[in-house]
C-alpha cells in the first residue's frame, strides 16, 4: 500500500492521505476510550507510528481501517492496564455531581462523556466504535473478536447504562 | 425483542417494516417509550456534535510527521477529517489566507498596471470632456477651471483670448522666472527677455506685450527686489557694476536667486483678469444635466455590485454526469470596486461556483481509475477593471482578477457593460471566463468554465 522502499514521494503522499482519512476517527476513539487526554494523545501518535512501521515492513492489506483500529485498540488497552484498572465498575455507585437546571448542547455532551467513563469498558468500546467511528456491527465484531449479536448487545447496553446515569437529568436534557 | 430494542434498531435505521408498525402503535400509547425515543435521538445528535473528540491538535500531527521525516499536511484535500476540525489561527489562515494573499496580489497587480499605463490622468480626463461634443466651449472652460483657472495660456476660446491681453504681464513674468536660472552672463539678459517675449507673441499674445514686458521688468513695478531678472535689468540700466562682478555674485547666489523668483507678488495685476475669468466660468452649466459635468463626476468613490452567472458552460465535461454538490447560492458573486482613475478600478470579488474536478489514479495492473467531483466552491479574487467612457450612460469594461478558491488558485476574465440607470444604480451584463487550478498527488490540473453574467451596481459616496 505504501511503497516507501526508496523513500519516494508517493509513499509519503499515501501515508498523508491515510492519515487525513483516519486521524479524526482514531483520535475520537482514543479520546473517548481513555479518560486521560495525555494517554489519548500518546495512543493516537503511537497508533500511526506503528501503522507506518507495519506497512513499511511489507505485506498486503485488505482492511486498512481494521488494521489501524486494531493497533489503536491494543495501545489503549495497554495504557489502561498500565495506568488504571481496566475493569468494570458498578454503574449504580456513580452519579454525576454537577447539576444545573439549564443545559446546552455542550453541557449535555459533557454529561455523556462523563457517563461513558462510568460504564463497562467493553460496552464503552463497542459504543464508541459504533457511535463515534460509525463502524458497522460486522466491523465491530471483527475488531473486538466477538459475534455480531454480541457487538450489537454491547452497544445497546451502553446506551441503557448511559441513560441510567443520566436518569435524574433526562427531563431537562430532553427539553433542549 | 422488546420495545427498547425495537427503538434502538429504529434509530439505527435497521428496523424492518413489520416491526416498525408494531413500534409505532406502541409509541402512540406509551409515553415512556416516546421519552426513550427522544433520549436515543438526543444522544445520537449530541455525539455527532462532539467535535472535540475528533479534533487532532496540529502539534500532534506535526510530531508524527516529523518523527517519520515527512512534511506535515497543510493543504488538505477533499474529504479530510483533520482539516475540517482545525481551529484557531492556523485554521483561520488556511481558510482565509488564500483569499487574503490573492487580494494583496490583485491589488498590487492593479496598482502596477495603473502606474504603468495611466500616467496622465488629468490629460485623459480633459480629452474625454472634449469628446462629448455638445459644448466644446464649455468643456475648454471647465478644463481651464479644473487645472488652473488663472492660467490664460490654456484658454482656447475667443473670449478668453481677449482677456489674455490684460493677463499678459503675469504671463511674461512667469516666463522670465523660468528663464532666470539659465542666465549666465549679464550681457545676454536683455536678449533673454526679448526671446521670451517673442515666444509669447508666437503663442498668440497681442502686440502690446513687448511694451508691457518692458514696463514689467523695471524695478518700479517689481514687487520684490529678490527677483534676479529685475536685478539684472536694473543693473543694465545703471551700469554701476561690471558684468564680471555681477556674474560672480550671480554664481554665488544662484541657488538663492532661483528660490527667490518664486515669491513674486502679482496679486494686484492678476486680480482683475482673474475676476474676469471667474465671471465667465460662473456662467457655465455646472448641473448634472450637463453631460460634461456628468462625466466629470465619474467615477463614484467606490461601487458595490452583485451579479449572477447564468448559462454557465463547463468546458470540462463530466464523464460520470455528476450532479452539483451544493446548488445553494450557486453562481453568485459579490464585489466592490474602487476607482484609481476614470479608466481603472481595483476590484475585489467573492462568490460561489461549481467546478468539475477530475483525478486519475493509475493502478499497478495498468488500469487507470477516474474520480470526479463537482463541488460548489467559494472563491475570492482581486484585480483590475478597465472602463471605456465612450458615452455618459453606458460604460463598457473589461476586468481581470486572480484569486483563490476552495479548490485551488483561480483566474477570472470578464467583458461587459454597465448601464447607469441613475446616478447611483446601474445594471451590468457581460460574459465571463474562469479557470481553477487544483493539485492532486503533485500534479497540477485545471478546470474552466464560461458563462453570461448580469447584475446590479450601486455607487456610494457620490
Amino acid at each position: 500500500m505504501i511503497a516507501d522502499e526508496d523513500g519516494n514521494k508517493r509513499g509519503e503522499l499515501a501515508f498523508t492521505e491515510l492519515y487525513q482519512r483516519y486521524a479524526r476517527r482514531i483520535h475520537a476513539y482514543c479520546f473517548r476510550i481513555l479518560s486521560s487526554t495525555e494517554d489519548a494523545e500518546d495512543a493516537f501518535q503511537e497508533t500511526f507510528l506503528r501503522f507506518h512501521k507495519t506497512v513499511k515492513a511489507g505485506g498486503v492489506m485488505t482492511n486498512v481501517s481494521g488494521l489501524i483500529f486494531t493497533i489503536a485498540r491494543n495501545l489503549c488497552i495497554n495504557l489502561k492496564k498500565k495506568n488504571t484498572r481496566w475493569a468494570s465498575d458498578d454503574i449504580d455507585d456513580h452519579t454525576i455531581s454537577s447539576y444545573d437546571s439549564t443545559y446546552d448542547q455542550k453541557e449535555l455532551l459533557n454529561l455523556v462523556k462523563t457517563s461513558l467513563e462510568l460504564i463497562n469498558p467493553d460496552y464503552r468500546e463497542a459504543f464508541v466504535l459504533r457511535e463515534y467511528n460509525g463502524f458497522s456491527y460486522d466491523e465491530i465484531a471483527r475488531m473486538l473478536d466477538v459475534s455480531v449479536p454480541t457487538a450489537k448487545i454491547r452497544v445497546f447496553r451502553a446506551k441503557e447504562k448511559i441513560r441510567k446515569v443520566l436518569e435524574p437529568y433526562l427531563k431537562d436534557l430532553l427539553s433542549i | 425483542m422488546n420495545y427498547s430494542e425495537l427503538l434502538h434498531d429504529f434509530v439505527e435505521n435497521s428496523l424492518s417494516t413489520q416491526h416498525e408498525e408494531t413500534l409505532f402503535q406502541a409509541l402512540a400509547v406509551d409515553e415512556e417509550l416516546r421519552f426513550e425515543l427522544k433520549y436515543l435521538l438526543t444522544l445520537r445528535d449530541t455525539i455527532r456534535e462532539d467535535e472535540e473528540a475528533g479534533f487532532v491538535p496540529l502539534a500532534t500531527t506535526d510530531s508524527i510527521f516529523k518523527t517519520l521525516g515527512y512534511t506535515a499536511p497543510i493543504a488538505v484535500g477533499a474529504g479530510s477529517g483533520v482539516a475540517a476540525s482545525q481551529i484557531g489561527l492556523i485554521s483561520l489562515i488556511k481558510t482565509w489566507g488564500g483569499y487574503l494573499v490573492a487580494s494583496l496580489v490583485g491589488t498590487l497587480l492593479a496598482t502596477s498596471v495603473f502606474l504603468m499605463v495611466d500616467d496622465s490622468r488629468e490629460v485623459v480626463f480633459a480629452n474625454q470632456k472634449t469628446t462629448t461634443g455638445d459644448n466644446v466651449e464649455a468643456s475648454s472652460s471647465v478644463a481651464a477651471n479644473t487645472e488652473e483657472a488663472s492660467n490664460p495660456v490654456l484658454a482656447e476660446t475667443e473670449g478668453m483670448q481677449e482677456r489674455r491681453t490684460s493677463v499678459a504681464p503675469r504671463t511674461i513674468q512667469h516666463s522670465i522666472q523660468a528663464e532666470a536660472p539659465k542666465r549666465q552672463k549679464l550681457s545676454t539678459q536683455t536678449e533673454t527677455t526679448t526671446t521670451t517675449t517673442t515666444r509669447l507673441t508666437a503663442q498668440g499674445t497681442t502686440q502690446a506685450e513687448p511694451t508691457t514686458t518692458a514696463k514689467n521688468v523695471t524695478p518700479q513695478d517689481a514687487s520684490t527686489d529678490d527677483d534676479p531678472t529685475i536685478t539684472a535689468a536694473q543693473t543694465t540700466s545703471d551700469n554701476s557694476i561690471s558684468s564680471q562682478e555681477l556674474n560672480h555674485v550671480n554664481s554665488e547666489n544662484r541657488e538663492a536667486a532661483a528660490m527667490a523668483v518664486t515669491p513674486i507678488d502679482n496679486s494686484e495685476k492678476v486680480t482683475e483678469p482673474r475676476s474676469s475669468a471667474s465671471l465667465s466660468i460662473d456662467k457655465i452649466d455646472n448641473s448634472v444635466n450637463n453631460p460634461v459635468n456628468y462625466i466629470k463626476q465619474q467615477p463614484a468613490p467606490f461601487s458595490a455590485h452583485v451579479r449572477g452567472i447564468t448559462v454557465p458552460v463547463d468546458l470540462e465535461t463530466s464523464q460520470l454526469q455528476l450532479p452539483v454538490a451544493d446548488p445553494g447560492l450557486e453562481n453568485v458573486a459579490l464585489g466592490i470596486s474602487y476607482p484609481l482613475s476614470p479608466h481603472f478600478s481595483v476590484v475585489l470579488e467573492g462568490g460561489k461556483e461549481s467546478y468539475l474536478l477530475s483525478f486519475t489514479t493509475p493502478k499497478d495492473d495498468g488500469r487507470v481509475f477516474l474520480h470526479e467531483v463537482q463541488p460548489s466552491v467559494i472563491w475570492g479574487a482581486a484585480g483590475i477593471r478597465y472602463n471605456w467612457l465612450t458615452t455618459s450612460r453606458f460604460t463598457p469594461f473589461g476586468q481581470f482578477l486572480i484569486g483563490s478558491s476552495e479548490a485551488g488558485l483561480m483566474g477570472r476574465g470578464m467583458v461587459g457593460t454597465n448601464w447607469s440607470i441613475t446616478d447611483r444604480i446601474g445594471l451590468t451584463a457581460g460574459a465571463e471566463y474562469s479557470l481553477v487550478g487544483y493539485r492532486y498527488l503533485g500534479d497540477l490540473n485545471f478546470s474552466d468554465r464560461v458563462g453570461l453574467t448580469y447584475g446590479l451596481t450601486i455607487d456610494f459616496g457620490r
